[in-house]
């Protein structure tokens, strides 16, 4: 047990009728719903999800403020269930940073060492080491109310840090600043991180902040985690239609499974048409229904010239969108079923390589094609 | 209108105003000087023979002196109680609350007299004698709400992620109230206090009940107006507590600008009295604002 920074067993929250579950279950749905999930210690670890999925709850529920109505959670290999949050080893960078008005900028970041009764020597370098930290030094007399939002945010992050908790929690701590500064930050937070050596959890609903921060990516949906995986994974290889579509952009085609050989999947679509595909683990039979997957940058076009290849479909170009960096193209392949296609304007924008109601070809390699969950 | 014509307007309501807010009460202290057995123009003469027969009447400053510490104990019992009820219907959520709520408020709504009559009849049933105590129970009811209400405002206005951060950092519960929640409720709970004072200072209606042997000012005076021959002693009395008030007033303000300035020149203010002050070692709590706040600054603690 002792290899992980913080683990959750199966850990479900129900609010309104707190620890009897057996009841509750049937009033509510759960807020949090048997989450299993192992954080390794030095590990960057994004909950990610849309408003409302149970990440900040899980997050509350790792820091103490709830409590769960089911389930373990582990902290460094110990049970901290009915372990008060001041006892906890793991401190908080809340989303409205939640600074206390009536301190200093030092006075806060020395907070907790001072209820924990660190000496005043001590106390002052372990503060101002922090405040160094987050380049705050000079600010260190001001009131929070004259800092600003960027400046708040790292006041924040440096009473966490001071404490060096064996897991920093950090609850959409970059919601608030404007989006050059997020930028910014998302880069200091990682150097930091990787400065310290600190296990971060970190929630955000943001999809791309968890691509560029993260060494793992959980992402939850309706208070259940439905992928746990490295950034690239999650992206390249979703497991389920949620995942695919809520992180970046992604097109389904629903067909059935026509035969299975030799480790390749033919998928029947709509219109007779017959993809064939690596099926990557999946356990499927002939006549399953799946969904298929992929990424608008991964496919291709191409002008109809005849020689039609395995992997790939023929359709209309219906709307062409400039997006500066590339061009994004809605493909009509037959009545209600459409593919957009994203393609670098490598060449410039001299050269519009298609035009909308062209015939064209949709090609991509196989294993760019992902088989979806049902 | 001109600009102009708006000014003369606005001093012309607050010079009415203050017409009918202070004539009244200039009127009083001057008959108060007045030598004569009237309260009538014109005034006979210059005298301080009433501020000296209000000095040899024992009854009258004993009375004064029974309401300034009725006034004083109930109110912190008042904000004690409230502040804690506050701070429970605010931060918890829990069956009955709303119930609990207006029931907290009822006293606000119910007439005083009808509150003295019930508070008597309770006491009287558990053999409880009449005294300053059971008027200062009643005074702790009546206030309550206002203590509640007060204090409710003020705490509704606070993050209340600040008391868990207060807890993620290491404080237990009480501590995270200790540090965090009340020097940021301080202001409040003084107000909160005042407030109480002041109600409990010229409470007649539920005093009357309520009062035993030992008068309050307010049940003291108004048995005095069977005498008109004490009637300028009565209006002296008057006089010195609204010198007294007005001082008060004065003084309390002076401290809050005084506490703003030193704010503004990074020296802790009212609220950072209790604060953690990373710069000197010693005592955690540190006052450093003198008189009136130095009696009710708490000291020490961890």
């Amino acid at each position: 047990m002792g290899e992980f920074a913080v683990q959750l067993q199966r850990v479900t929250k129900v609010y309104g009728e707190s620890r009897r579950p057996a009841q509750a279950a049937g009033i509510q749905p759960a807020a949090v719903n048997a989450v299993d999930l192992s954080v390794t210690p030095g590990e960057f670890f994004t909950l990610l999800g849309p408003s409302g999925c149970g990440k900040t709850t899980t997050l509350r529920l790792i820091a103490g403020f709830e409590q769960a109505t089911a389930g373990d959670i582990l902290i460094q290999g110990k049970r901290m269930n009915d372990v008060p949050p001041h006892l906890r080893p793991v401190n908080t960078v809340f989303q409205n940073y939640a600074l206390f008005p009536h301190l200093t900028v030092a006075q806060n970041v020395g907070f907790g060492l001072k209820v924990k009764h660190v000496g005043a020597p001590e106390r002052e370098r372990r503060a101002a080491e922090a405040l160094e930290m987050v380049r705050l030094s000079e600010l260190a007399q001001r009131k929070p109310s004259q800092l600003s939002g960027g400046q708040q945010q790292r006041v924040a992050l440096a009473r966490a840090i001071v404490n060096r908790p064996a897991v920093l929690l950090l609850d959409e701590p970059l919601g608030a600043l404007d989006l050059k500064l997020r930028k910014a930050m998302q880069l200091e937070l990682k150097h930091l991180q990787a400065q310290l050596g600190m296990t971060f959890i970190y929630v955000t609903h943001d999809q791309e902040e968890a691509l560029i921060m993260s060494d793992r990516i959980a992402v939850m949906n309706q208070g259940e985690v439905l992928q746990i995986d490295t950034p690239a994974n999650i992206y390249e290889r979703p497991a389920t239609r949620f995942v695919a579509d809520f992180i970046g952009e992604s097109n389904f085609l629903q067909g059935a499974v026509d035969d299975i050989d030799e480790g390749r999947v033919v998928v029947k679509l709509p219109g007779a048409l017959r993809l064939s595909f690596a099926p990557n683990g999946h356990a499927l039979h002939k006549g399953q229904d799946v969904t298929l997957a992929i990424r608008p940058e991964k496919l291709g076009l191409a002008h109809r010239n005849g020689s039609e290849t395995p992997n790939s479909l023929t359709g209309v170009v219906r709307n062409i969108a400039y997006l500066g960096t590339d061009t994004r193209y809605t493909v009509e392949l037959w009545p209600d079923a459409a593919l957009v296609v994203r393609m670098q304007n490598v060449h410039g924008a001299n050269r519009p390589a298609f035009a909308v109601g062209d015939p064209i070809r949709i090609e991509w390699a196989p294993d760019d094609i992902q088989l979806l969950q049902q | 209108m001109t600009a102009r014509a708006w000014r003369s307007l606005n001093l012309f309501y607050v010079t009415v105003a203050a017409v009918f807010l202070y004539v009244p009460l200039f009127l009083l202290i001057v008959f108060s000087f007045n030598d004569g057995g009237t309260l009538a123009f014109p005034l006979s003469g210059f005298t301080l023979k009433w501020y000296r027969e209000l000095w040899d009447t024992p009854e009258l400053l004993r009375a004064a002196w029974n309401s300034v510490l009725l006034g004083a104990i109930s109110s912190v019992v008042a904000t004690v109680i409230g502040a804690m009820a506050a701070v429970g219907l605010m931060r918890f959520r829990f069956a009955g609350r709303n119930l609990l709520i207006m029931a907290a408020m009822l006293p606000l709504v119910v007439p005083s007299v009808v509150l003295g009559v019930t508070m008597l009849m309770g006491f009287a049933q558990i053999n409880l004698p009449l005294s300053l105590w059971t008027v200062g129970m009643g005074h702790v009811v009546i206030n309550l709400p206002v203590v509640i209400l007060i204090v409710m405002a003020r705490l509704s206005g606070l993050d209340a992620n600040l008391e868990e951060a207060a807890m993620d950092l290491g404080a237990t519960y009480l501590g995270a109230q200790w540090r965090v929640t009340l020097p940021l409720t301080l202001p409040a709970l003084f107000a909160a206090f005042l407030t109480s004072f002041t109600t409990s200072f010229d409470e007649f209606a539920l005093t009357f009940f309520l009062v035993g042997s030992e008068p309050t000012l307010p049940t003291y005076l108004y048995s005095q107006l069977r005498f008109p021959t004490r009637l300028p002693i009565v209006v002296a009395m008057a006089s010195v507590v609204i010198v007294g008030s007005f001082l008060t007033v004065v003084f309390t303000e002076w401290l809050r600008r005084r506490g703003e300035t030193q704010k503004a020149n990074r020296v802790d203010s009212l609220a950072g009295d209790f604060a953690v002050d990373e710069r000197r070692p010693g005592p955690a709590m540190r006052p450093n604002t003198p008189a009136l706040e130095r009696g009710s600054t708490p000291r020490g603690g961890k």
